[in-house]
């Protein structure tokens, strides 16, 4: 079929006219962002160039008086200040925290939570929780249940940095609640709120919880005093026949590696779930003693690979066990995947040992 | 006569296919914006935080080699270098007729050990596992050739970690990129897989096997394959993982849970595509058992590997993805509009169909039918000039909404001339090389088609920052 002229022309000199200008715009819109990247960053050099030597001294000497901090200042002076404070600590700190005040953080810290963008607002929750301001507490308070993960957790945060024992009540809930929290910022802050903080109330928050979030729960006892989270641990494995509870309790005694936590590991080399098993011999290795290898070597044998090779090598970081026992371990095998596992284990540990 | 009368039934098919292909793509680009901006503010707090949580899982590292003499060594090198708590190197030699083995042998002290080699995956016989001496996280396996699936199954078998990281041997490693790209395991169980962005070293200094000043090449070739890269590779798949519908982790950096990948049944043997095979089966089983799970994308440049510089290892390259595309789609028809298949079934697959298995005729057809028509004038010239506008012009707005995305983001390339030559290489692209794309594909699907076998093909590097003694250096472009 012949195209006839007309409407036609024109609609493909519009298409070719829209094409050509959209083209126009992206090579407009990407010199602009080009333009004004540059241009930021060299007002984020001159405004760091001027702040930083006044935070360097402050960290030396109690400030007195600072110069205001201007708001086209404070987009890259925040986040400046952030920084020092993540890296100091004592007194330090605290003359950190008053230059802060002094040049007038707070107040735009206290603005970007308001106005600022995602970014802006993170970085003014990080700064709030290291100015301990109290009445900005009270703005991070509702952002703990914000829908944006990000914000929620940062809140969080800064609300553990300012009082942890306050604000625990109120967090741990949230902790088992919001599966899109990063468990492992999640554990960062709790491990920097300190065991002696956090042991009780975590402790109380996994013996209510659900079973559901007790496995997840369980993972942050690593924050906890070692005795009291061994403690929890057990007794939730005597309550409990979920599978998924059991394999995260038997793998974090392992990790905790408390010696009260040995018994109950034993009792789990031989469970139906060789998951578990596998767990168990892993911390049975870590916790046990000499008198474990004949329990250990019983698995040596195991239809399992991972459960030979965690066998084998448990066994040989038992104490008092010996490469020469070992080797007798390895002849006495009647089974050539205990045998041949034992050896591959040996071989390893003689590789480890001259590496070391 | 209106103007719908005025075109044909054919040039209704070609003008709308490119409309609605070229769409779907600024569509894609369009989620990928979403995506990266929630990236970046994630990632905002990143330096403010510790580096290592103690949640990471171990990795091993999964490095097929095939006659790699040359570079085998620094790529281990780097390898072992990576910044992670707790990972292992293993080298897969898969039957090399070069001095591949005796050269990592010599230089990591290898010796053979008595380790128990698992079958749980088919692979080529397994000669020997040898242990290095000076790092104990490096293992080699000797095998019998069987290609790049086949090393990395007898990899799996050996690995001792719960996650492992396919890694071509002509791709490198950022420093961190492990921390990064374990992320999304830690966030979330159910993720069984994460792709990496794969960005060109063509141009870069290299140093040590890591990128140490990221450039442009001057060639042609590798210049559009950047912008190819931007358009597809990296917005395109983070638009599909977007919408939970990310079908290929590319075989330069791919991170698996170990066991998911095993009850899949690992890499297949016979197919080119092993990547995307893979990748798909895991969607597939995983769809069929209704298990929750996830497999997405790490945005940020993770990994970087050199691309082909002459058309015939272009030309080999492309024709084995085609391939491995068509063998892929054919393998998992039974996922197309399948109910239990979800978004994948329904919109990713056939979308791959229709938008890339398929593209290849349609636009070699499409080019020639106008041509021709034109020509012999029973196309008119207004008709003609439309398809080039959705054809080349949509696909020239593409390309450059991958360079204005990475402009917003991650800003790889610093100096505004290197942004100016990819503008350029942007519209240029789009005149000759794509077409010439397409006929490499068409070929591929053809022979496809009438059975001839598919191959690897060798791919020709520069790589002479893979020397022994390497200085600084530019990967050739």
């Amino acid at each position: 079929m012949v195209a006839t002229p007309g409407i036609m022309i024109w609609i493909g000199l519009c298409a070719a006219v829209l094409v050509v200008l959209c083209t126009s715009i992206l090579l407009g819109t990407i010199l602009y962002l080009r333009v004004s990247n540059q241009r930021r960053a060299a007002r984020r050099e001159l405004h760091v160039g001027r702040w930083r030597p006044l935070f360097t001294e402050a960290l030396l000497e109690y400030p007195t008086s600072m110069p205001e901090l201007t708001a086209e200042e404070a987009v890259e002076v925040l986040p400046l200040w952030v920084y020092f404070n993540e890296f100091v600590a004592g007194d330090a700190r605290v003359n950190l925290a008053q230059a802060g005040r002094l040049c007038g953080i707070d107040l735009h810290a206290k603005e970007a939570l308001r106005h600022g963008s995602v970014r802006q607002r993170l970085m003014a929750i990080q700064a709030i929780g290291h100015l301990h301001d109290r009445d900005l507490r009270r703005s991070l308070r509702p952002l703990t249940r914000s829908t944006n993960p990000y914000i929620s957790l940062a809140a969080a945060h800064a609300l553990l940095r300012i009082n942890p024992r306050e604000a625990l009540p109120l967090i741990l809930p949230l902790i088992a609640s919001r599966a899109d929290w990063s468990p492992a910022r999640v554990l960062a802050l709790l491990r920097e709120a300190g065991a002696d903080v956090v042991t009780q109330p975590l402790v109380e928050t996994i013996q209510r919880a659900e079973v559901a979030f007790q496995p997840l729960l369980m993972l942050y006892l690593e924050a906890a005093e070692r005795r009291a989270a061994v403690q929890v641990i057990k007794e939730i494995l005597l309550a409990t026949d979920d599978q998924q509870v059991i394999t995260t309790g038997i793998y974090q005694l392992g990790h905790l590696a408390h010696p009260d936590g040995l018994y109950v590991v034993r009792n789990h080399l031989d469970h139906p779930n060789w998951r578990v098993q596998l767990h168990a011999i892993t911390a049975v290795g870590r916790l046990g003693t000499y008198k474990d290898v004949a329990m250990l070597a019983g698995k040596l044998a195991s239809e399992r690979y991972w459960v030979r090779y965690r066998a084998a090598q448990a066994i040989a970081k038992l104490p008092s066990v010996s490469s020469q026992a070992l080797v007798a371990l390895q002849g006495a095998q009647v089974d050539r995947f205990a045998r041949d596992i034992l050896a591959q284990v040996i071989d390893e540990m003689g590789l480890e040992a001259i590496a070391a | 006569m209106s103007f719908v009368s005025t075109i044909g039934p054919v040039e209704w098919f070609f003008l709308l296919y490119f409309v609605v292909v070229n769409g779907f793509y600024l569509l894609l680009n369009y989620l990928a914006v979403f995506r990266v901006f929630r990236h970046l503010e994630e990632t905002s707090l990143e330096r403010f935080h510790v580096s290592y949580t103690g949640l990471e899982p171990p990795i091993s590292l999964l490095v097929p080699a095939y006659n790699e003499e040359e570079t085998i060594v620094t790529s281990v090198y780097s390898l072992l270098q990576l910044e992670y708590p707790e990972h292992e190197v293993v080298v897969i030699n898969d039957g090399s007729t070069d001095r591949t083995l005796d050269a990592l042998i010599e230089e990591f002290d290898l010796e053979p050990a008595p380790e128990v080699y698992r079958r749980q995956l088919h692979s080529e016989t397994v000669h020997q596992i040898y242990h290095s001496r000076d790092h104990p996280a490096l293992r080699v396996i000797d095998k019998d050739n069987g290609g790049k699936a086949d090393a990395l199954n007898a990899g799996i078998n050996n690995s001792r970690y719960p996650l492992f990281c396919s890694i071509d041997a002509d791709s490198f490693l950022e420093r961190q990129s492990l921390k990064r790209v374990v992320l999304p395991f830690i966030e979330d169980s159910t993720t069984v897989a994460v792709g990496g962005t794969v960005r060109i070293a063509n141009g870069c200094q290299v140093r040590d096997g890591h990128v140490i000043r990221v450039g442009l090449p001057s060639r042609m070739l590798p210049l559009f394959q950047i912008v190819e890269y931007l358009r597809a590779f990296l917005f395109g798949r983070l638009g599909w993982a977007q919408i939970g519908s990310l079908l290929v982790i590319s075989g330069a950096f791919g991170l698996f849970r170990r066991d998911a990948v095993v009850d899949a049944g690992g890499y297949d043997r016979e197919t080119v595509g092993e990547d995307m095979e893979l990748t798909v089966r895991l969607h597939h089983q995983l769809r069929e058992s209704g298990r929750p799970y996830k497999i997405t994308f790490v945005p940020e440049p993770i990994c970087w590997t050199e691309v082909p510089r002459d058309l015939k290892t272009l030309a080999a390259q492309r024709m084995r993805w085609q391939r491995g595309l068509t063998e892929t789609l054919f393998r998992h028809r039974g996922m197309f509009f399948n109910r239990r298949a979800g978004v994948v079934g329904w919109l990713g697959l056939p979308f791959m169909l229709f938008g890339e298995c398929l593209a290849p005729i349609v636009e070699v057809a499409g080019y020639l039918y106008m041509v021709v028509g034109w020509y012999l004038g029973y196309v008119s010239p207004t008709v003609m000039l439309l398809f080039l506008v959705v054809a080349i012009g949509l696909g020239t707005l593409l390309s450059l909404m991958g360079l204005l995305l990475e402009e917003l983001s991650f800003k790889v390339y610093s100096r505004s001339k290197e942004v100016l030559v990819l503008f350029a290489a942007a519209m240029l692209e789009n005149f000759g090389y794509r077409q010439l794309i397409a006929v490499f594909r068409l070929v591929a699907s053809l022979q496809w088609l009438f059975g001839v076998r598919g191959r690897w093909g060798d791919m020709r590097r520069s790589a002479p920052w893979r020397s022994a003694n390497a200085e600084p250096a530019a990967v050739e472009d």
